[in-house]
C-alpha cells in the first residue's frame, strides 16, 4: 500500500477525517480528497477543455490543502466545488483569448469509444448549466443522484430533476428513445 | 448499437494514490522553500551583523525598508519574516523589488512571507497598507486573517482590523480569495472579507449607503427584495457588483439581474440565465472593464 495511505483509517468517520486532515494529517487528507475527486473532476470535465483538467485538478486541491486548517465549515464537497468552479471562470477570465471549451484532437490512432465519449461530452458542455454538471457528475463519474446531491451540496430533489430533465434532453439530442432518462 | 452514453465512463476520474503523494510533496517542497529562504535570511543577517563581508558580497534578505517617524527622522530597516510593528506616530515604507512599493500605516503589524521571482508574499494581521505594483498579474499578494489579496496590477488599499479585512483599490484590480470565494475589484470598488466566510461581493466606494446594505443582504441571505433593490438602484458603475452577482443566484433571479446587467453593459452574443455559461461570463467580463 502506498505511503499516504498506511495509517489505518478504515475505522474513522468522515469528521473524524476532516479534523485530522486539518491538523495535517497526510493519509486524512488523501482518504478526504480522494472522496471528492470525483465530483471536483466532474465540475472541470463539465466546464474546461479535457487538456487542462489535470492540472485545474492539482490547482484546486492544492489551493484546498492550504486553506483546510482555516476552513470554518464541515461541508467540504460544496467548498471543493466551490473552488473549482472558481478556478474555470478564473481560467477564462484571465485567458487573453477567449477560445471555446473544446477539446484539441489528441495525436495518434483514435480510439473509436473515446472519441464517441468526447463527441457526446461536447454535446452535454452545450446544455444548461444545472443539467451539465449533474450530467457529467452521474454519467462520466459515475455518482449516485444521492452522491451527487451529498457532495455538491444541492438538494436531492433538485438533482433527480436536472438528471431527469437532463438526459431525457441528452437523449434527445442524440436521437436516443427517452426511455433511459427514467432510470436515474 | 451501444448506447453511446456508456462510454462516456471512460471519460472519469481515475483513482490514482500516488496523486496525493504529489500534492503533498509539492506542498511540502513550497514549504521547504519557504523554511530554507528563511534560513539563509538568518544566516545572512549573522554574517551581516558580524561585518564578515561587505554588504555588497552579501545575499539580498527580505525586503529592504525605511521607518519614518513623525519627527521626520528616518530609519532603514529591513522587513523579514519576523512580525514587524509600526509605533503609533511612525509609517513605514517597503521597496518591494522592482515591481512596486509599500507603505504602512502608524499602528501596523506586518510581516514578509515570501520574495522572490514567482512571487512576493506579505502578511498584514493588524492596520493598513497602500500598495501600488507595476508586475505581471498575481506576482505580489497580501495575506491576512481574514483573505489573501491578490494583485493583477494594481494600486490598493488593504485595512485589517478584528472584524475582518477591507479592500479598496485605486487603480487597477486586485483579487480577493476565500473560503472558495474569489471576487475581483476594480478600480473605486470595495471588498471586505471575514476569516472562513467569502469575500463580499465587490461595491462601487461611491455607492449609497442603502445600496451598499442591499448588496451585503443578498450575500448573506440571498434576500430577494434586497436583490431587487439593487438591481432597480444600480447604475453603470455598480456593472462590477452585477456581474459577481450572477455567479451567486440561482437562475431564476439570475435571469432578473442578467437583464439588469445588460441595461448597462451589453453581453456576449449567446449569454444565457440558463446556461450562465463561463466562457460567455469572462467575455461579458471583459466588456464592463473596457466599459469603465
Amino acid at each position: 500500500m502506498h505511503a499516504l495511505f498506511t495509517t489505518v483509517w478504515m475505522a474513522a468517520s468522515p469528521s473524524e477525517v476532516l479534523v485530522r486532515a486539518r491538523k495535517g494529517d497526510r493519509s486524512a487528507f488523501a482518504r478526504l480528497f480522494e472522496r471528492y475527486a470525483p465530483m471536483v473532476h466532474g465540475i472541470l470535465v463539465a466546464n474546461a477543455p479535457s487538456s487542462e483538467v489535470d492540472d485545474l485538478m492539482q490547482d484546486v486541491f492544492l489551493a484546498a490543502l492550504e486553506r483546510l486548517s482555516s476552513l470554518d465549515t464541515d461541508a467540504v464537497g460544496p467548498w471543493l466545488a466551490a473552488i473549482a468552479r472558481n478556478r474555470v471562470v478564473d481560467t477564462h477570465r484571465r485567458r487573453a483569448r477567449l477560445v471555446a471549451v473544446r477539446d484539441v484532437p489528441e495525436s495518434g490512432a483514435p480510439d473509436p469509444e473515446r472519441v464517441e465519449a468526447l463527441q457526446v461530452l461536447a454535446i452535454i458542455r452545450t446544455m444548461p448549466e444545472a443539467y451539465r454538471e449533474t450530467l457529467v457528475l452521474k454519467l462520466v463519474e459515475g455518482l449516485s443522484g444521492k452522491e451527487i446531491a451529498e457532495q455538491t451540496g444541492l438538494t436531492p430533489d433538485s438533482v433527480r430533476v436536472n438528471l431527469h430533465r437532463g438526459l431525457r434532453q441528452l437523449r434527445e439530442r442524440l436521437g436516443l428513445s427517452p426511455e433511459g432518462a427514467d432510470d436515474v | 448499437m451501444s448506447d453511446p452514453l456508456s462510454s462516456l465512463r471512460r471519460l472519469g476520474y481515475q483513482p490514482d494514490p500516488t496523486r496525493w503523494e504529489r500534492l503533498a510533496a509539492e506542498a511540502s517542497r513550497q514549504r521547504r522553500v519557504r523554511r530554507l529562504t528563511l534560513a539563509a535570511g538568518t544566516l545572512a543577517a549573522a554574517v551581516v551583523m558580524a561585518g564578515l563581508v561587505s554588504r555588497v558580497f552579501a545575499p539580498a534578505i527580505g525586503l529592504p525598508a525605511q521607518l519614518v517617524a513623525a519627527s521626520g527622522e528616518v530609519r532603514a530597516v529591513t522587513l523579514t519574516r519576523q512580525w514587524l510593528e509600526t509605533g503609533t506616530s511612525e509609517s513605514m515604507t517597503v521597496q518591494v523589488a522592482d515591481i512596486g512599493a509599500v507603505r504602512v500605516e502608524a499602528g501596523s503589524r506586518v510581516r514578509l512571507k515570501e520574495t522572490g521571482p514567482a512571487q512576493h508574499r506579505l502578511e498584514l494581521a493588524a492596520g493598513t497598507l497602500h500598495a501600488r505594483v507595476d508586475a505581471p498579474p498575481r506576482l505580489f499578494v497580501v495575506d491576512t486573517p481574514h483573505s489573501t489579496a491578490v494583485d493583477l496590477g494594481c494600486a490598493y488599499t488593504l485595512t485589517v482590523t478584528d472584524a475582518g479585512s477591507t479592500l479598496t483599490v485605486t487603480s487597477g484590480l486586485v483579487a480577493l480569495a476565500e473560503a472558495g470565494r474569489e471576487v475581483t475589484v476594480l478600480a473605486g470598488m470595495r471588498a471586505t472579507a471575514s476569516k472562513g466566510r467569502p469575500p463580499s461581493t465587490p461595491v462601487s466606494v461611491d455607492a449609497a449607503e442603502a445600496f451598499r446594505a442591499a448588496v451585503a443582504r443578498v450575500d448573506a441571505s440571498r434576500d430577494e427584495e434586497a436583490l431587487r433593490q439593487v438591481l432597480s438602484d444600480a447604475t453603470v458603475a455598480d456593472a462590477p457588483t452585477l456581474w459577481h452577482l450572477l455567479a451567486v443566484v440561482e437562475p431564476p433571479l439570475r435571469a432578473d439581474v442578467g437583464a439588469a446587467l445588460g441595461r448597462l453593459v451589453a453581453p456576449p452574443p449567446g449569454w444565457s440565465a440558463e446556461t450562465n455559461d463561463a466562457r460567455m461570463l469572462g467575455a461579458w467580463w471583459e466588456r464592463i472593464v473596457e466599459a469603465r
